[in-house]
Parts: structure tokens; sequence; C-alpha cells
């Protein structure tokens, strides 16, 4: 089966209609829907569902109430879901419809509608096609729908605790198609026991009556307590997956308690880039306050020389030309009315006297002593700025260091917030006294076990025993007795060839799962233990071990590659007692949000070769890690966004692939939009 | 044969005419190809059932029963 088109009116989030083209073809079989929590995804995955089985999944939320809210507030009382899909190269469409019937404020009661038809390719017209559902079965059988259709995120809790065989039994037993052998040996138990009570009844032999009843008080005495186990046995899965669920609560409180560490240590680096550029800044205000002096003294100078040399002493003062000016007049030895000057000369010394007097000895002096002040101010000054300059690169980098700081605090404020202490030691207390039921309880299931292996089986075998021998002894019972013992070796028969095919499955599909895990884990591989639990163990000494939540979403993602893989290859299966496998497109939400990073990369390469068609539901953070794998991107056909109204929540805009993911729409009704993104 | 009757709901009856295969005579009626026909007969209506149009559970146990009684008719008297 391969989905082309999903339409939903006013189904949950979305008000009026809209339409999901999907990627069909082989080389770009993955269809990617963005959006936030709970704004529509789960809904689409349960609008396909519904489309196919007239149903949502059992655990999606408020599952009897699909019309959108403001549609009934528009008195709008009618949900429909179309799904178009082509199924061994012919092309169907079924609708379902809802409707729903207003009483006063609140929908009582519900019409379901349906209806398929296929689409001729030759001519484009519609044919009703009257046993749909027949037809649905065949192409994806319901039992196998939820290995095709789920939530990665609630399927890996079911998988969560140690014990996994319920789950593994009934998804491979669902996968390979048993439930006709299951059906046909539960109608044989009907009928065994029809058949029994006959022959005592026609018997006519008091006796015989007698051990009929016997045999049905003990099978039943048997049934109550196999009952009993099994609930008892029920408990205890239902007990290790809610302390795997505590214990995820409580790894998250010790993460919480780092959280709150790490939160303590930001807030103290924040404290000290504070504190150090306080002392910054007042270095730089000393600075100021220090080198106003400096910097007025220094303009002070240089207006005094400026005045000096602005006034009647202009060209007089002494400066570096005129020093050499003169020096070089005088090493010349000839004035420039050609004399000659020889130094202590009496010419040399009338010069020297003109020049010393020309040059103003006292302005000069003064002069002298302010350009030595200036120079100095000058060069306290370059000194001061070369400090304030180290100041100043120190207040920026403490205001980076105070930013960081801050961002992580927020960061973890934000973390930590919601966290209730309380709560989690209460969760505490709930697993010890879950742990301690769980010891009570399994002493118990030793107890029925003992009881019905010791004192109710070997009673019933007697009484089978006498039974059997006073109806030989009746001819004319030959023919009941002859019926009732077809009845019963076929029914082991078929419970025989249950066990062989299950056996096979769980040999391939472990097969399976282990090659999909090589490439990612090189130290473990999955196993089946006694029980059937699915675990991890070390593949070198093959000892257990335990999984950490990641490995366990690893483990169910590898799990669920393995069973499409097994489902598909049994497509053209022509075993005469089970169902046959089918091609079925994968609809996956929340494919990976609790994978490792570790794992991340690998599952998400996974993921487009998982089925022939792909149909991903992922949230914006999700959306920015599968961004980066080119296996799957280059794998998507089309991608959509599902548009949340404006103002709701604070969304970081995002884009993918180069394209800018819309997430806002205006609607102004409360209701979730979808727009193409390529 | 107990590990997989460990996991299944199924009632003792059929679990005891299983382990009780080789000990009473009255299980070992028909030769295995009779048995795997009879059950794929059995099976294919139980399909029908499932996938095919709704048939309710009284008419499916009256059929697999009928089934039954050819069966005995067809075998010879022991």
């Amino acid at each position: 089966m391969i989905l082309q088109k999903l339409t939903v009116k006013n189904f949950r989030q979305f008000r009026g209609e809209h339409t999901l083209d999907f990627a069909t073809t082989q080389e770009q079989n993955v269809t990617l829907i963005l959006g936030y929590n709970t704004f529509g995804k789960s809904a689409l995955l349960n609008a396909v569902n519904f489309a196919l089985y007239g149903e949502v999944q059992s655990d999606f939320d408020e599952a009897d109430d699909l019309l959108n809210h403001a549609a009934a507030t528009a008195r709008e009382n009618e949900v429909e879901v179309k799904l178009r899909f082509e199924f061994q190269q012919r092309e169907y469409e079924v609708t379902r419809k809802r409707i729903y019937t207003f009483l006063g404020n609140s929908r009582k009661t519900v019409t379901n509608e349906v209806s398929m038809a296929e689409i001729k390719r030759h001519n484009g017209s519609w044919v009703g096609v009257p046993h749909y559902q027949r037809l649905i079965n065949r192409a994806i059988p319901p039992q196998m729908a939820p290995n095709f259709i789920f939530h990665g995120e609630k399927r890996v809790s079911l998988f969560a605790s140690r014990g996994t065989h319920k789950q593994v039994s009934d998804a491979i037993r669902n996968i390979l198609g048993c439930n006709v052998i299951e059906a046909a040996i539960k109608d044989l138990l009907v009928i065994q026991k029809k058949l029994d009570r006959n022959i005592a009844r026609e018997s006519g032999d008091e006796q015989i009556e007698l051990f009929q009843k016997s045999i049905e008080r003990f099978e039943q005495l048997i049934e109550d307590n196999r009952r009993k186990i099994r609930e008892k046995e029920d408990f205890i899965e239902a007990s290790k997956i809610e302390i795997a669920q505590l214990e995820q609560q409580l790894r998250d409180h010790d993460q919480t308690k780092q959280l709150q560490s790490e939160l303590e240590r930001a807030k103290a680096k924040r404290q000290a880039a504070e504190a150090a550029r306080l002392g910054a800044q007042k270095e730089i205000h000393r600075w100021i306050r220090e080198s106003a002096a400096l910097v007025c003294s220094a303009a002070l100078s240089e207006a005094a020389l400026d005045a000096i040399d602005e006034e009647e002493f202009r060209g007089r003062i002494p400066s570096d030309f005129q020093d050499s000016f003169i020096q070089s007049l005088l090493d010349a030895k000839a004035c420039i009315c050609a004399r000659s000057l020889e130094k202590g000369g009496e010419a040399w010394n009338a010069v020297e006297a003109l020049l010393t007097q020309g040059g103003r000895k006292d302005v000069t002096d003064i002069a002298l002593k302010i350009k030595a002040t200036a120079d100095r101010y000058s060069r306290s000054i370059a000194k001061a700025r070369s400090e304030v300059g180290f100041f100043e690169d120190r207040v920026r980098s403490l205001d980076r260091e105070w930013n960081t700081a801050n961002r992580e605090i927020e960061e973890l404020n934000a973390r930590l917030k919601g966290t209730n202490l309380e709560v989690l030691a209460e969760k505490a207390r709930k697993r010890e006294n879950l742990e301690s039921q769980m010891e009570t309880i399994q002493r118990q299931i030793g107890d029925l076990d003992r009881k019905i292996r010791v004192d109710l089986e070997p009673e019933l075998q007697k009484v089978r025993g006498e039974y059997a021998r006073r109806i030989r002894s009746k001819p004319e019972m030959e023919k009941r007795r002859v019926t009732l013992g077809v009845v019963e070796q076929l029914g082991a028969f078929l419970v025989e060839q249950m066990e062989v095919y299950e056996r096979q499955a769980q040999e391939k599909v472990l097969e399976l799962i282990n090659q999909n895990l090589a490439s990612m884990h090189r130290d473990k591989e999955a196993f089946f233990d006694v029980k059937f639990n699915l675990s991890l163990r070390d593949k070198v000494t093959k000892l257990q071990s335990g999984k950490s939540t990641g490995e366990a979403q690893l483990l169910v993602l590898a799990f669920t590659s393995a069973l499409i893989h097994f489902c598909s290859v049994r497509e053209a299966d022509e075993n005469e007692f089970l169902v046959p496998g089918t091609v079925a497109p994968l609809v996956l939400d929340a494919p990976f949000g609790q994978l490792d990073s570790l794992f991340q990369a690998g599952a998400i390469s996974w993921i487009p070769r998982m089925a022939r068609q792909v149909i991903l539901f992922v949230s914006d953070s999700q959306a920015r890690t599968l961004q980066e794998s080119p296996e799957i991107m280059d794998r998507v056909g089309a991608c959509y966004a599902l548009q949340i109204p404006r103002g709701l929540k604070m969304v970081q805009p995002y884009s993918i692939r180069g394209a800018s993911v819309p997430s806002l729409n205006d609607r102004g009704d409360n209701s979730t939009s979808i727009v193409r993104v390529w | 044969m107990a590990r997989f009757l460990r996991f299944t709901a199924l009632p003792t009856a059929i679990i005891r005419g299983a382990e009780n295969l080789e000990e009473e005579p009255m299980s070992t009626i028909l030769t295995p190809t009779e048995l795997k026909e009879l059950a794929k007969r059995v099976v294919d209506l139980e399909k029908e059932s499932m996938y095919g149009d709704e048939e309710s559970e009284d008419q499916r146990l009256s059929l697999i029963e009928k089934l039954m009684l050819e069966e005995t008719r067809r075998l010879k008297p022991q």
C-alpha cells in the first residue's frame, strides 16, 4: 500500500479542509511533517488510522472528541477524513465521516459514515468498492497496523521495562499473521466443550455425566488459576513498566540535582564576572579621575607653547629646526656675509651673541621647561591609555563571561522549572512499594502454579482417564468419541504449528534486529531470553547488560524495523495457516525523541530504508537534528509545516534544507493549518 | 510447547489435548495429511470470517462443527 493523499476536515486541531500529498517515489520516499508539540502531529497520524479502520488508536487522548472545537462552536458538526492510496496497482479513496448531533452545548450522539471508491486510471471515473474493509484489511491487516502506524516514544515506553515479552510476542504473532490460527484454536475449544457435554448427556450414564462435570470443574479451576496468574503477571508487567518510568523520572531527578549544582556554579561564575567587571570599571574610573589632571595639564602645556609660539616670540623659541640651523651655521664656519667663523674667534662670538639674543634665552628656558613638562604629561597619558585599554578589554571580556553565565542560568532555570522535589520523593516511595508488591505477587504466582501442577492437573488427568475408559466401554458413543478426538487432535496440531512458526519468526526477526544494530552498537547484540524478553548483551561475554533509555529506544527501532522488513518479505508467503505479510507505509510520530545523540545519526539513516514509504512527524528540535543527515534529507520528497496560531507559543524561526519554515498562522480561530515547505 | 503455552491465554483443554497426543488413542485419529487438510479448511473459515464479509460467531462455529462431523463420517469405524 502506498499512501497518496490525506485530507482532513474539522479533525481535531484542523478547522476546515487541509490536504497533504505524500512522497511516493522509491528514490524520495519520505514525507516530513514538522510541527510543535500539541499542535496536530498525532492528530494527523490518527487521521490515517481513522481513515483505514474507522477508529483512532487507543493511546490517542480524548478519542471520542474528534470534532474541531472552533467548528463545533460554529455549529459545524461533521468530521471528515479522506485517504487516497494505491494497492496492487489500483488507486482507491476511502472517506470516513463522523457526524455529531448537538444536544445543548454538548455533543452527545455520533453517526459514522464510510465509503470507498476505486479511481479508474484510464478515464478517471470512480467506482464504488462494496467490501472496502476487506480490501483495507488485506492491504494492512488491522492487527499488524500498530507496527506501521505508531508514536515512537509511546512505543518505547511500552518496551521500556525489562519485561518486554508480551509486547514482543504479540508484535511477532501479529506481524506473522497468527491470529487466524489463534481464532481457530479458540473455536475448537468451544466445540470440544460442547461435544463433551453432548456425549455425557447422550450416554445416559450418570457416572459419565459426573465425570464430565468433574472434568469441567477441574478445567474451570485450572483456568481460573491460570487467569489469576496471567492477571498477576500482567500486574508485574505493568509494574515493571511503571518502575522503569519512575526510575527514568528519578534519573531525571538526579539530573535535576546535577542541573541545580550546574546552576549554582553558573551563578557563581556570573557573580565572579560581575565582581571582576566592577573592579575593572573602578580602574577605569580611577584612570578617569587621575588622568583628568594629566590631560588638563598636558592641554595647558600645549596651550602655553602655542601661546608662546603665537605671540611676539614666534619663530624664536627653540625648536629642532632652529637649533640645527644655528648649529649648522656655526658648523659651516662661514657667515652668510662670507666672513670666516672660527670658534672662539671674534666673528664667531659676535654671531653667537646675536643669535642668543635673538633666541631670547629666558623665553627659551621657559619654553624648554614647558615642553619638557608637556612631554612628560604625554608619556604619562600614553601609559595611562594603555592601562585603561587593558581594563576596557577586561570589561568587555567579563561582559561576555557574564552573558554566557546568564544564558546558562536561564537555560538551566527553564529545565528545572516544574521539578517538584516532593513529588519525586513520592515517586521514590512508590517505586519501593511496587517492588515489594511485585515480590509478594511473584510468590503468589509460584503458589498458584504449584497448585495447578501438584493438585489440579493430576486430579484432572485421573478423572479424564476414568471418563475415557467409561466412554470407550460404550460402543454406541463411538461416533461422538471420534468427533471429539478429531477436534482435540486438530487443536493440538494447530498449537504445535503456531509454536513452530513463532520460533522461526523469532529467529528471523532476531537476525534482522542484529543486522540493524551491527552498524551502531559494536559491543552489544540483541537476544531473546528464556521468557522471550528482548534484551541486550555483550557480544563477547554474552552477559546481559542493562539498557539506557536511549538504548531501549534504539532496540525498539531496530525491532520495529526488523518486523516491517519481515512483514514485507512475507508478502508472497503462501502458508495456508498464516495471513500473508504486506508492504505497508511506515507512519511514525516522534521517531527518536529519547534516542542518545550517539545513536541518533545511525537511526536517522535507517528510517528511510525501514519501509517502502515513510511518513515522519517531527518536532522543530528533531527537524534541526534531521537536517544534518543527508541520508534522510536526500530522500524527502515532500515537507509540510503545521502552522500554529500566532501568539499561542513563543517560536524560534528556523529553516530546513535552506527553506524557511513558516510556523505561525493568523487564522484567529486557534486552529492549526498546514503549509507545504517544499 | 511449554514455552509457547506460557504466553498464550488458551484454556487448558486444548493444551491437554496437545500433551496427551501420544497417550490417548482418540487424539491420533487423523493421518498427518488428513490433519493438515482439515486444519487448512478450518483456518480458511476463520480467514473468511476475519477478513471477509460480516459473519456471526455462531455461524462460524456451526460451520466448523459441521466440518468435524463430516470428517468423522468420512473416517472408517475403528
